[in-house]
């Protein structure tokens, strides 16, 4: 039997394989167990997977889909590719030891709890990096109407995974706004505006540079700390992929390479190690890019609905029904694989349907809510200008009307 | 003088207000039940636990709070336990402390409450100063969170209901929406850990969150097996981290027993686990009927 795996990841980005540390993680875990011709590496994004995330593997042979580094790692040691073993597709590790086992357990909950939380603070939330860094990055993952709404939905869930560590001060974008309203409304009441202090001037990573090195500190000490070669090949390639990402230097504030270099150089040893053992020079990956998911219908499939998503109150319960459209196919494809391929394109035709229906009506019936409001546009003011104006009432003796 | 026309009462008010006389009543006093919080000299810890459980200082059914109601008890800080919900507390989330009325009317939140055990009872002891514990650590916070959280709000079978929903209301339609929003708020929690973009819970396989939990435990079991003297890291006493693993083990073996998970803290590592929860109660609950607990 012919064994071929399809693993779905998202695309590299900063000289690496891929930009989620899953992901990065998975291929690592690849290259290390199987042998190159078995499986082929798709870049995606989680729209276009029917498991709605990545890292995903899809066996083609069977038919099934595989969700998350845990399972496919998994699904790679059990029983299922014990043929490829013997083969000699699969290397084996040596075994460990309870110890090792545990300790394996422990480092893996630690990197998903805190590593990737000040992950995300350096790459998504701190707005100098995300702007010039990150989602650069993303738009040239993405085809091409997809940049525009994959990348801030992506932002906004790894900010809410940062949020515990108090740093949103970082997403300058946010108090930017906050003090060019406050700005507008001083200049309109005629106040003076004293200039700005050195501090107020420095970048917010230049202002939080001790929170964030300790916040830093906190995390790469214990990965200091880890003997890389007495834990489990799965705890291995997620540190690497969490240390590769963190030592990315072509940013506009690298602050977390900068501590990690400077302050915890075993940890840019370790990863050095690591990467030259998983990504040897000269090694290639196998990359399939034009699949069927970058077809024009498909992308236009998954633009409309990363649109919908935005709708308040709507797109979210029509983002929970397509989801559950895309999770009962799946389950119907994994009982019924006789008509695995009509069932697959029947899905996506009725998908597409959906959703162009959808957004018709929905575009329609904002028009028609807004027709009749187009007429007075006229009379507003540009958008972004205060609708309300306060003026201060004059004041002095003269003009006091209560004074008496 | 008398006063300008216009500030003068009209005459039908004035004698609407001759007739039905403004009058501003007495404060209402608090509560017969509230009085003993009030005024005594113990500080009074609020966790989520019943009336009947808090009167007898029974271990709370709430993880959080089990850990620090037990090393108030590890510590011998007499303190009076009192059923509270989050919306009670200036952190939003229990457990909190407050000082007797005559020392303090500042509540402690759950994070500054180390350095209240250190100056009013038995030191705790130091925490063992290794990188390893904090990898340990997030196996509790994330792993066997998750499963506590999947077993007992999100699974069918969930003690939550009978825990946070019923005592909070006896109406059907309040009960739903309560009932929804703590789902949602256990579902959130659980993929905020993930990191997964927009995804429901699902598309997670929900059955995994248990199997990680229940991996967890054997780590932890491991763990405490390395250790001589009984307690994690071969510390001398029990300390935080002890009452971190207690808080889980104890409410898992007692509250799901029906689960998969539960067996796994009674047979991890020769039993380790199992044996470390009933020692830690013999510590913090000396004297008390294991049975009964």
């Amino acid at each position: 039997m012919e064994l071929t795996m399809e693993l779905h990841v998202w695309g590299g980005a900063f000289g690496l394989p891929s930009i989620d540390p899953e992901c990065l993680a998975t291929i690592a875990y690849f290259t290390q167990t199987l042998s190159p011709g078995v499986f082929t590496l798709i870049p995606t994004s989680p729209s276009a997977v029917p498991t709605n995330q990545l890292p995903s593997l899809y066996i083609r042979s069977t038919n099934t889909w595989i969700p998350s580094f845990a399972a496919i790692t998994a699904f790679i040691q059990t029983a299922t590719s014990i043929s490829m073993r013997t083969t000699g597709v699969v290397r084996d590790g040596p075994p460990l030891t309870p110890a090792q086992k545990a300790d394996s357990a422990a480092y893996t909950a630690f990197l998903a709890l805190h590593a990737a939380p000040l992950l995300a603070l350096s790459l998504y939330v701190s707005s100098a990096n995300w702007a010039a860094g990150t989602r650069p990055a993303y738009s040239a993952i993405l085809p091409f109407p997809l940049a525009w709404t994959e990348p801030p939905a992506i932002r906004a869930a790894m900010t809410r995974r940062a949020e515990h560590l108090g740093m949103s001060a970082l997403d300058t974008d946010a108090v930017a706004e906050k003090e060019e309203r406050l700005e507008a409304a001083a200049a309109a009441a005629g106040w003076v505006t004293a200039k700005k202090t050195v501090r107020e001037m420095l970048a917010p990573e230049q202002k939080g540079r001790i929170r964030l090195e300790r916040l830093a500190g906190d995390v790469l000490e214990v990965l200091a700390a880890v003997d890389w070669d007495g834990v489990s090949r799965e705890t291995r390639c997620l540190g690497l992929a969490y240390l590769a990402l963190m030592d990315v230097t072509a940013l506009p504030r690298p602050w977390l390479s900068d501590v990690m270099r400077e302050k915890y150089p075993t940890c840019a040893q370790a990863l050095k190690k690591l990467w030259a053992a998983v990504f040897p020079p000269g090694s290639k990956l196998l990359w399939v890019r034009d699949g069927p998911e970058n077809r024009v219908l498909r992308v236009g499939a998954r633009f409309a609905n990363g649109l919908i998503k935005d709708v308040p109150v709507f797109g979210q319960a029509w983002h929970r029904f397509w989801a559950g459209v895309k999770r009962r196919a799946l389950q119907s494809q994994a009982v019924g694989n006789a008509h695995k391929g009509s069932v697959g394109t029947s899905l996506a035709a009725n998908m597409l349907f959906l959703t162009f229906a959808t957004s018709a009506v929905l575009g329609f019936g904002s028009m028609a809510g807004y027709g009749p409001s187009l007429r007075s546009l006229g009379g507003l003011p540009a958008f972004g200008l205060p609708l309300q104006i306060w003026k201060r009432p004059l004041s002095g003796l003269a003009g006091a009307p209560y004074g008496r | 003088m008398a006063a300008p026309s216009w500030a003068q009462v009209p005459k039908p008010l004035q004698r609407l207000f001759d007739h039905f006389p403004l009058l501003t009543y007495d404060a209402t006093t608090l509560p017969e039940r509230s009085r003993p919080a009030t005024d005594d000299t113990l500080p009074t810890l609020y966790t989520f636990t019943t009336p009947e459980e808090a009167s007898l200082g029974r271990p709370s059914f709430n993880p959080s709070c089990l850990k620090w109601q037990t090393l108030l008890r590890l510590s011998k800080v007499p303190v009076r336990i009192l059923p509270s919900t989050n919306h009670s507390s200036p952190t939003g989330a229990l457990p909190f402390l407050l000082p007797p009325r005559s020392v303090s009317q500042t509540p402690i939140p759950a994070s500054k409450l180390t350095d209240y055990i250190r100056t009013h009872g038995r030191p705790l002891p130091p925490a063992p100063v290794t990188p390893r514990l904090d990898a340990y650590q997030a196996l509790i916070d994330l792993p066997i969170r998750n499963a506590w959280l999947y077993v007992v709000y999100l699974h069918s079978g969930g003690r939550a209901d009978g825990w946070y929903i019923e005592p909070a209301s006896r109406d059907p339609l309040i009960r739903y929406a309560l009932r929804n929003g703590l789902r949602e708020a256990a579902a959130a929690e659980i993929l905020k850990g993930t990191g997964m973009l927009g995804i429901d819970l699902e598309d997670l396989d929900m059955q995994v969150l248990e199997k990680r939990g229940q991996e967890a435990l054997e780590s932890l079991a491991e763990l405490l097996r390395e250790s001589e003297t009984g307690w994690f890291f071969g510390a001398e006493e029990p300390g935080v981290f002890d009452a971190s693993v207690f808080a889980y083990t104890y409410l898992l073996s007692r509250h799901v027993s029906d689960r998969d998970i539960s067996g796994t803290v009674k047979v991890a590592a020769g039993g380790a686990l199992d044996k470390h929860q009933m020692r830690m109660l013999e510590m913090a609950w000396p004297g008390w009927d294991k049975e009964k607990l």
